[in-house]
């Protein structure tokens, strides 16, 4: 098994307070990481991490190291290179200001991508993969805000596809859309399982449980377990904690 | 965006103004003795032929200022975003900076009005003389640029010490307005800063910005107006030409504000629509 991603000894802080408590763990390439656990237990703060969009945050120090195909990320010089290998899904839908199109072909075009006929092959794969493209075929010229919930949230997922990443994040994409979309997300997401690597954040233990390969349990910054879903699922996972979160009798 | 403020920036917000009334009580104390100093020894209206046509130099600096008073706000602007996209938040010069600012804009905008009359007014004597050192009228559009020069520069500064301040402030607004996940979701693409400040950021903050910075000229005509006004109801009895001006400038004000409104009232009404 091939490892797409090696953390050891992460650590991070927020002035004093401690995110995440010094975490090791390998994510293999192709599988579908489950990351569950309650609020606050420091998901997110690992998914900045990878991307290195937590330098944003003043106060926040790391400590450890996250490898990429074997390569510390902090030694990436291009950050901007490094965030494109990465597609990530943020838990609300955000929109740039621009028609559907101009969305989706905004990470080609920041990357220097300016053919008129690539771009459009590039906007409707995505548009096919993230199942959206039926919808907005018609109209790819009018602004993605205009859309409803469910369609831009689709159309985030779109966008994180456009740059062709390595590894697709996703935090807790379904907060914010219904079961029906939900579900044909879900779909989307086991078929891109054969080309990437998928971290998937959620709050919904059953989404993990329909999806991951394998799930890690995160709780107040520390990584309780990691294995297949099917043992973090079953009636004896690794620790007592896993067993009451995952059966809803947690705390 | 009232509402959001902590009791931690509301009282703060108290404190400043107290300080600015503080200062405003003071000043209006010294401008008003100046004042009066100023009408005491220009009272005698020698000949109101000169001093209508000793405005003439003054409408010609307002047009100045006023556009002074534009590259102050495109400038404030531009600060503005120097000060929120590159320097942290914990920078001093960031924060020397916005203090000051919190101060100056404050002050309600009467009190650089105020400023500005006493400016002219203390200046009047010596520009009144000058006209009379030089009795014929075409001459007096060539007063003797010493002085008009420091009567020019005390009103830019006046003026710019209106508008900037309070374009840096709307204009850093405007730019807090679009929150950090808004940026973000440019920067996972692998944008970097300046292509999400002009794909993302001042796309959205525009209307905003534009609002600012209307709402800044419309009070450099609002002063400018007054400036016109409280100089010819002193000095002359002819108000037929120059009250047209004091109306237009007026107007001119009224109309920018009123834009500047709609412009947040639009903005806010669309922004509603799409979230
Ligand atoms: N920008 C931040 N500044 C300070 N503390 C933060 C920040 N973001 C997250 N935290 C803290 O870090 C911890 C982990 O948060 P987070 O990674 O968002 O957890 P999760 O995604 O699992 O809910 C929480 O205690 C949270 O309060
Ligand atoms: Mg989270």
């Amino acid at each position: 098994m091939e490892n797409k991603i090696e953390i050891s000894g992460l650590q991070v802080r927020y002035g004093d307070k401690t995110a995440l408590n010094r975490i090791s763990f390998d994510v293999h390439k192709n599988e579908i990481l489950g990351i569950i656990g309650p609020a606050q237990s420091g998901k997110t703060t690992f998914l900045k991490v990878i991307n290195r969009t937590l330098e944003f945050i003043p106060e926040a120090t790391v400590e450890g190291t996250v490898k990429l195909d074997g390569v510390d990320i902090d030694t990436i010089d291009d950050v901007y290179e490094l965030r494109r290998r990465i597609g990530m899904v943020l838990p609300l839908p955000v929109g740039l200001p621009l028609s559907i199109y101009d969305n989706v072909a905004f990470a080609p075009r920041t990357a220097g991508l300016r053919t008129k006929s690539e771009l459009d092959e590039i906007v409707e794969r995505c548009l096919q993969q993230a199942a959206l493209w039926d919808e907005v075929k018609d109209r790819l010229d009018t602004l993605g805000t205009k859309l409803s919930g469910g369609q831009q949230q689709r159309l985030t997922i779109a966008r994180a596809l456009s740059h062709q990443p390595e590894i697709l994040c996703l935090d807790e994409f379904s907060i914010a859309i219904d079961p029906v979309t939900t579900m044909r997300i879900e779909e989307v997401l086991k078929t891109l399982q054969t080309e990437m690597t998928i971290l998937l954040v959620t709050n919904l233990v059953q989404q993990a449980k329909r999806l991951a390969t394998r799930t890690a349990f995160f709780l107040n910054g520390d990584l309780i377990e990691i294995d297949t879903t099917d043992i973090i699922f079953s009636d004896n996972p690794g620790s007592q904690a896993t067993y009451d979160y995952v059966n809803g009798t947690f705390g | 965006m009232n509402s959001m403020t902590t009791r931690a920036e509301r009282k703060q917000k108290i404190v400043l103004q107290s300080i600015a009334f503080i200062i405003l009580g003071v000043a209006f104390i010294f401008l008003w003795h100046e004042l009066k100093n100023a009408r005491a020894t220009s009272g005698q209206p020698a000949s109101e032929a000169i001093l209508l046509s000793a405005l003439s130099p003054l409408f010609n600096n307002l047009y100045i200022v006023l556009s002074m008073s534009l590259l102050a706000i495109l400038f404030g602007i531009a600060f503005a975003f120097y000060l929120e996209e590159w320097l942290p938040a914990t920078n001093w010069i960031r924060r020397l900076i916005e203090s000051l600012i919190a101060i100056l804009t404050g002050i309600p905008s009467i009190a650089y009005g105020i400023l500005a009359i006493l400016i002219f007014f203390s200046y009047a004597d010596t520009l009144k003389e000058a006209i009379e050192a030089f009795p014929l009228p075409e001459n007096i559009g060539t007063i003797p640029s010493q002085i008009e020069t420091t009567v020019f520069y005390a009103e830019v500064l006046t003026f710019i010490l209106m508008v900037m301040p309070l374009t840096i402030k709307t204009t850093q607004e405007a730019l807090r307005s679009v929150a950090t996940p808004i940026r973000e979701a440019a920067y996972v693409l692998g944008a970097n800063q300046w292509q999400v400040l002009t794909r993302q950021v001042v796309p959205i903050a525009f209307t905003r910005i534009l609002a600012g910075g209307c709402r800044a000229m419309s009070r450099a005509f609002a002063m400018a107006a007054l400036l016109i006004g409280i100089y010819t109801w002193h000095y002359t009895t002819e108000l037929r030409g120059m009250s047209g001006r004091f109306i237009l400038f007026l107007t001119v004000a009224l109309f920018l504000s009123i834009f500047s409104s709609t412009l947040i009232w639009v903005h806010g009404s669309n922004s509603a629509q799409h979230s």
